[in-house]
């Protein structure tokens, strides 16, 4: 699989920058074991834009943020922050972060820990005073700021934790599993501040399990498989990516919800209900699906929208009253479980992976 | 600077958050609370207690003699004030013969008990009840100065104090009768509460908090306290270490190694506030409260912090490395034992070695000899480089008159005990006993020291009541011996003969009468001397009222010097005499006079010239004296050398060095113009009569405790244990090293133990260098009379270690640690 291309336009920097970035891991006792993290990663996220990280356990996502916030460094390839070389003091100056398991002191307050991680990111203590109150109000703690962060739940450290990213008011904000054990209505909350964020052109760089999250927060996407990129672009365009992977040109996948008698849906098929053979006049059995009492669902994978007004007018003749028409795009976990599933593994592999993957998403929903 | 404020704010409100800091803060707090309070009252002595009644007969003897004596009298004046009770019961034990012996052990006299309360009563009926400090006639009556001065101001004091001259008048009348008590007592206090009131003064007491305060800051807290405070702080690291505080922390913008350094730092700083919190408290109420300012506690605040941060740099390492709270504390207190094992060792075994270090160095024709500091007198065998042991020894082989003398006691050789080598015969010059028996002469032994058959027991030649100060032998092999009290004697064969004859009143008779005859027998300025004859209130005399008659004890001769000066202060040391190569003249240095005596054409010594020395002396144990080119040289504790003409003791210079240093021995060179003076400090110093110039000397790297010269003019310097150097003085090059063959014990700890205490970190040891930075001033500034212990051999061990050295080498292993950490840290991938 090859990535897209996502290059920034001509004269802007782009906010990430990752430049054929491998890290290889050394393990055992004299260091003779070598693990490949990343294999030649290149990706770039563009400024203002909010910027989702995928892919499955042991792809190198979490590698890869810490090579971007200088916890690991890189073995060879490049990979910079607003054109700074990731990891260094002035890139970091530049990023919020919210790390995965977030373990802030649980002896301070919450504006004690405001003041730390402010402190630590440059800020005055009166500069970290002045915006502490609206910053807790912004994450949904007001109120909380004198209480022990030993009182707090688990969601209410992880907005902790976003406020304390947000702080400095940095260009990059870099969130791992921003909304990890947030209820949904705590996760809309996120949502809608990152969104705003974004708005106001700060870059979001997500990092999550939560391909729902991702699909509707996310403009762009990377998804990594193994230590490489399997696809890098928009979350839009991923559809026609695999349409493309597939050797498939501008094609159109059409759902229509028709009522009508069995009889005419019959008539339809050439040869009968079960005929699976293609008629262009007709339709495929396997393509028909009943839904409800004398409705039935036709999903068709057409190539241009010749095709679908042929096939409009193809159910006005047999009789059948269409009641919707909707354009059929892949989702993002349809497309990532496929993009996922395409890597080089055995197919045992594979499907446990796919399980995994499809675990998790249920958990966090 | 943010950042650092952010990680200080963190690290208390870390170590806030462990229990252990509020108890260390609170416990600081109360015990400072509890403290402050405390205090003391002088109670000013002046009621007599039984037991300062010595002889309750004799006093109420004297008393009633007094009383009967025709003219005035301060004795007769107290009779006079008594009642008639008092003087009834007082004439009454007075004439009581019965029983007035007390038991040479066993409980004490009951009769003498009861004698004693009564005679107290009557004392203390003269010093409550009546007006004796007004009286007028004891203008004229009263000798003592002290007193007299008292009595002058007698309107001014308050009433205790009128009370203590009471007491001092009537100590005045019953003179030698009653102890004298201190002046006061200290009563503790705390608050409005008076508590038991203490055996000691208020001065007195300021010295036993100066005594043990040492001890509490270097065990206590400087030990046990700090690795207090590292429980406290050992948290730190390992939570930092957490894995989602820590990706937080390492993406902010600072380095990692400011990172772990700011958390270094803040631990420490924390332990500072809180121990200078705690010292400048403890520093106040002991000045306030106890007049006790001492300096030493507030130079703990920096050595506090600089020792936590040596035992913390193991806690951070050990923190990062195996990331457990656990595990790093076990480790800085088995490194913290490790320090102490490793100093204990040496110090056990520097014990062990100090006994063999040699002590004094002696030239037998060309046989070089030795006395060691355990006191054997030893020659060395250049064939197989060894000490050859052989001479007089610790034992219990005791010539059988001893034993008998000595009632079942056993003697021990005094490593003072000057012991002189000369034609194959050892003179020993004074033999004292433990327990302490004054009423033993001492003995003055010789044998041959190539006998050790004599050697085993030496024969004793006679008495030596005074002890044997020093030895000196004269081309014509005359020895000439200084006895403490300041005989001069020059010792043949018939000498020693005179010893065994003589008695001890004939010596103090001769010496009164060479006293009286000598001209210069009064010194020309003695402003701290007091007057010849007088008795010194700090030294018993312990020869009795003498015979007058007076004796020649033939070629014998003596001269007697005056006490204050050569007598009880010489007597501590045999040093402070040299003697010229003809044995002409003899040179002694008291409290503030230097003497000479000089052999008169009878053959007998007689002081000709004293002087007072133009400066207050001080009054050390070991001053060893030289003289070259006629050029008597005082090496003064502190920084010089004075330099004296030895024909008419007037000053020539003081020849000044950079650091201050006691003495430790001098050797003069004639023939060469030299003098070489060793030090405590282990520098070794020459002096060239020529120029009078005085100059360094670095011949060895180790620290030299003896030299003497040989007959071709070389220099034998002793250095390290028993290790020698062979040296051209007016070349300065080193003509032979004379390294003693070690035994595998030897070995081990020189090349094992040695270095690596050298270079292991000594957290333990850095107390040193606040006795030191304290003691330092008053090395230079004290030129008073006091007297510091005695200095010996195994002290100058301890002297001679350079006091920085367990600060400097502990603060280079936290250094060298503290980089590794750093290193660690930044290289480690998380």
């Amino acid at each position: 699989m090859i990535s897209t291309n996502n290059a920034a336009p001509s004269g802007t920097t782009a906010a990430i920058r990752a430049v054929d970035l491998r890290k290889t891991y050394r393990e055992g006792w004299i260091k003779r074991k070598k693990f490949q993290a990343l294999n030649g990663v290149s990706f770039e996220v563009q400024a203002g834009r909010v910027f989702g990280l995928l892919g499955p356990n042991g792809a190198g996502k979490t590698t890869f943020v810490k090579v971007l916030m200088g916890i690991i460094r890189h073995t060879s390839g490049s990979a910079t922050v607003f054109g700074l070389p990731a990891g260094s003091l002035a890139a970091r100056r530049m990023i919020g972060y919210l790390p995965e398991k977030l373990a802030l002191p649980s002896y301070l307050t919450g504006y004690q820990a405001l003041e730390y991680c402010g402190g630590l990111s440059g800020l005055s203590g009166g500069q970290v005073r002045a915006k502490r109150d609206e910053l807790l109000s912004l994450v949904g703690l007001e109120g909380w700021g004198k209480s022990s962060i030993k009182k707090y739940s688990k969601g209410m450290v992880q907005r902790l934790g976003l406020a304390q990213a947000m702080i400095h008011q940095p260009k990059l904000l870099v969130l791992d599993e921003p909304t990890d054990g947030l209820d949904p209505k705590a996760r809309a909350g996120v949502r809608e501040i990152l969104l705003r964020l974004s708005k106001g052109g700060t870059t979001v760089f997500l990092n999550s399990h939560l391909l729902q999250e991702v699909e509707v927060l996310c403009q762009d996407v990377a998804i990594l498989s193994e230590g490489n990129v399997t696809y890098c672009g928009a979350v839009a365009g991923i559809h026609d990516f695999l349409q493309t992977s597939r050797g498939k040109t501008n094609g159109i996948s059409v759902k229509f919800l028709v009522a009508g008698p069995p009889e005419s849906i019959t008539a339809l098929t050439r040869i009968g209900p079960d005929s699976a053979e293609w008629d262009p006049r007709g339709f495929r059995a396997s393509a028909i699906k009943l839904d409800g009492e004398g409705q039935w669902w036709i999903t068709e994978e057409l190539e241009d929208q010749k095709q679908v007004d042929a096939r409009v007018d193809l159910l006005r003749k047999a009789g059948l009253s269409i009641l919707s028409l909707t354009p059929q795009r892949l989702s993002l976990e349809a497309a990532f479980l496929e993009l996922v599933g395409h890597s080089e593994k055995s197919a045992d592999v594979k499907n446990a992976e796919v399980r995994q993957v499809l675990l998790q998403a249920g958990r966090r929903q | 600077m943010n950042q650092f404020f952010a990680i200080m704010k963190e690290s208390l409100w870390s170590t806030l958050a462990t229990k252990l800091l509020y108890f260390e803060v609170v416990g600081v707090v109360l015990l400072l609370l509890a403290l402050a309070p405390l205090s003391f009252k002088e109670q000013v002595r002046f009621e007599v207690v039984r037991d300062e009644i010595r002889q309750p007969v004799e006093t109420a003897k004297a008393w009633v003699a007094a009383a009967e004596r025709p003219g005035d009298s301060v004795a007769k004046t107290l009779w006079e004030l008594l009642t008639p009770e008092h003087r009834t019961a007082v004439t009454a034990i007075a004439e009581d013969a019965k029983d007035t012996e007390e038991p040479a052990s066993g409980p004490p006299n009951r009769r003498n008990r009861e004698r004693r309360e009564v005679l107290a009563k009557a004392l203390n009926y003269l010093i409550n009840e009546t007006t004796l400090w007004d009286k007028q006639e004891w203008g004229d009556q009263i000798d003592n100065r002290q007193t007299k001065r008292m009595w002058e101001q007698r309107t001014t004091l308050s009433a205790d104090y009128q009370k203590r001259l009471n007491r001092m008048i009537i100590q005045e009348g019953l003179r030698g009768q009653l102890s004298v008590p201190p002046e006061s007592n200290a009563m503790l206090t705390y608050a409005w509460f008076n508590l038991p009131t203490l055996p000691v003064s208020g001065i007195g007491l300021a010295e036993i908090i100066r005594l043990w305060l040492p001890f509490v800051l270097d065990k206590l807290f400087l030990t046990i306290g700090v690795l207090l405070a590292i429980l406290v702080t050992s948290t730190a690291i390992p939570q930092m270490l957490e894995e989602g505080s820590l990706y937080l922390l390492l993406s902010k913008p600072q380095t990692r190694i400011f990172l772990l350094l700011t958390k270094f730092i803040g631990s420490g700083l924390l332990i500072l506030i809180i121990s200078s919190l705690f010292l400048v408290g403890v520093w106040l109420i002991l000045g306030t409260r106890f007049n006790v300012w001492m300096i030493e506690i507030l130079w703990c605040i920096p050595l506090a912090f600089t020792i936590f941060l040596v035992y913390y740099s193991v806690t951070v390492g050990v923190g990062l490395v195996f990331r457990n709270v656990v595990l790093s504390i076990i480790a800085t207190i088995f490194f913290a034992g490790a320090c102490y094992l490793l100093s204990f060792s040496r110090y056990s075994y520097s014990g062990l070695v100090a006994f063999q270090r040699t002590a004094e160095l002696q030239m037998v024709g060309d046989t070089l000899a030795r006395r060691s500091a355990h006191n054997h007198s030893e020659f060395f065998d250049t064939t197989n480089k060894n000490w050859q042991l052989g001479l007089y020894t610790l034992g219990n082989d005791m010539p059988p008159e001893m034993f008998a003398t000595m009632s079942g006691m056993m003697p021990s050789l005094n490593t003072t005990s000057p012991t002189y080598l000369a034609d194959r015969k050892l003179y020993v010059g004074e033999l004292q006993f433990f327990p302490p028996r004054p009423d033993l002469t001492k003995k003055f032994a010789v044998a041959r020291y190539d006998e050790p058959a004599e050697l085993a027991k030496p024969q004793v030649v006679g008495d030596l009541p005074f002890g044997c100060l020093g030895f000196w032998q004269g081309a014509n092999q005359q020895l000439l011996a200084v006895t403490s009290y300041g005989a001069v004697l020059q010792l043949n064969d018939a000498g020693q003969k005179a010893l065994t004859e003589a008695s001890l009143g004939k010596f103090k008779s001769v010496a009164a009468e060479a006293a009286d005859n000598s001209p210069a027998g009064q010194p020309t300025a003695a402003p701290n001397e007091s007057a010849a004859g007088e008795e010194s209130p700090t030294v018993e005399d312990p020869t009795p009222t003498a015979p007058t008659e007076s004796t020649n004890p033939g070629t014998a001769s003596l001269a007697w010097v005056p006490v204050g000066n050569i007598a009880y202060d010489a007597a501590r040391s045999w040093d402070r005499i040299v003697a010229t190569p003809d044995l002409s003249s003899c040179y002694s240095l008291g409290r503030s006079t230097i003497s000479r005596a000089t052999r008169n054409a009878n053959g007998q010594y007689q002081i000709d010239l004293t002087v007072a020395l133009p400066w207050e002396w001080t009054s050390i144990n070991r001053v060893p004296l030289g003289l070259v080119r006629d050029k008597l040289l005082v090496p003064m504790r502190g920084r010089s050398l004075a330099v004296f003409d030895a024909k008419t003791l007037e000053p020539i210079t003081e020849l000044q060095m950079p650091k201050s240093a006691i003495p430790l021995s001098l050797s003069c060179n004639e023939e060469l113009g030299l003098a070489v003076v060793t030090y405590t400090n282990g520098e070794t110093w020459l002096f060239d009569a020529k120029d009078s110039s005085f100059v360094r000397k670095s011949w060895i790297r180790g620290k030299a405790t003896a030299t003497i010269f040989d007959s071709h003019n070389h220099l034998f310097v002793a250095y390290g244990v028993d290790d020698l150097i062979k040296v051209d003085v007016e070349t300065g090059k080193v003509v032979e090293t004379l390294s003693v063959q070690k035994n595998l014990i030897r070995s081990i700890y020189d090349w094992g133990v040695e270095p690596i205490y050298s270079i292991f970190p000594k957290p333990n040891e850095c107390y040193v260098l606040i006795e030191h930075l304290a003691n330092d001033g008053a090395v230079d500034a004290n030129r008073s009379d006091e007297a510091p212990p005695q200095l010996d051999i195994d002290t100058f061990t301890a002297q001679t270690d350079n006091p920085w050295s367990p600060i400097v080498s502990s603060g280079i292993f936290a250094a060298v640690l503290m980089l590794f950490n750093c290193w660690y840290f930044w290289r480690q991938e998380f």
